[in-house]
């Protein structure tokens, strides 16, 4: 799984760059802990190159969700386009996440 | 109802790759849009997923994945295992009302591919149990 992940503004941003399955969503949330172990308790999931995600990869974004609000962190979704989109409306997910067109509007929450 | 493409392999996740390109490339000559091709994708993903982690408990076993135009001239696909009798679409629908916290996680992937394919239906016969598709 590739993953672009700086820091800005207190917050960790992570760009996903590939699609996300049931083959790879195991790596995605190794990949996710592994960048908010250091107690970091926001997240910024750029998902603007992402075409594709299953309900593997929403179960690793709720689990995420979860342990960050349990932190007083939040999750900002960016970027979410096509059928990607859609999985987050059908899932109800579209409604319960921060869901930002650009980074810079996600940041701006902090 | 001729086939347009058929795959058998061992229920592996491993397998599962070539199971769906298998399936998409059938589409994709079959003249599917880009965006159904996704919805398939994401369909036969959830299926497979369940096949994969419910169908064999101790013997391994195949699954069949074939894709057809049903009577009505609809892009079909059909999966087929020979594992347990199990009705992936009798299973309970996921409550999306909550928000964060109140929300469970998984049970999502059915409730997907029942929202994004116009039918499927579920049948047991003999001793396989058949999940139809149709975009």
């Amino acid at each position: 799984m590739d993953l672009v992940t700086r820091k800005e503004r207190g917050a960790v941003v992570v760009s996903v760059k590939e699609r996300i399955n049931a083959v790879t969503a195991p790596d995605f949330e190794n990949q996710i802990s592994e960048s908010m172990d250091a107690g970091e308790k926001f997240l910024v999931l750029n998902m603007a190159d992402v075409e594709y995600i299953s309900s593997a990869g929403l179960r690793v974004i709720l689990a995420t969700a979860k342990k960050l609000k349990a932190v007083q962190g939040d999750i900002f979704l960016v970027g979410l386009q096509g059928v990607v989109k859609e999985v987050f409306e059908l899932s109800g997910f579209y409604q319960i996440f921060k869901v930002f067109d650009t980074e810079e509007e996600a940041l701006g929450q902090l | 109802m001729q086939p347009l493409s058929h795959i058998e392999m061992p229920a592996k996740i491993e397998n599962m790759g070539n199971l769906i390109e298998t399936v998409i490339d059938c589409a994709r000559k079959n003249n599917i849009d880009e965006k159904n091709i996704l919805r398939i994708e994401l369909a036969i993903e959830e299926v497979l997923t369940n096949v994969i982690k419910y169908a064999y408990e101790s013997e391994p076993g195949d699954v069949h994945v074939t894709c057809f135009f049903d009577k009505g001239n609809h892009f079909t696909i059909e999966i087929e295992d020979q594992g347990i009798p199990f009705d992936a679409l009798s299973i309970d629908e996921p409550d999306i009302s909550g928000d964060i916290s109140e929300r469970k996680i998984g049970g999502l992937g059915i409730f997907l591919l029942k929202q994004t394919m116009s039918d499927v239906t579920y049948e047991r016969k003999k001793e396989s149990n058949i999940l139809r598709l149709t975009v």
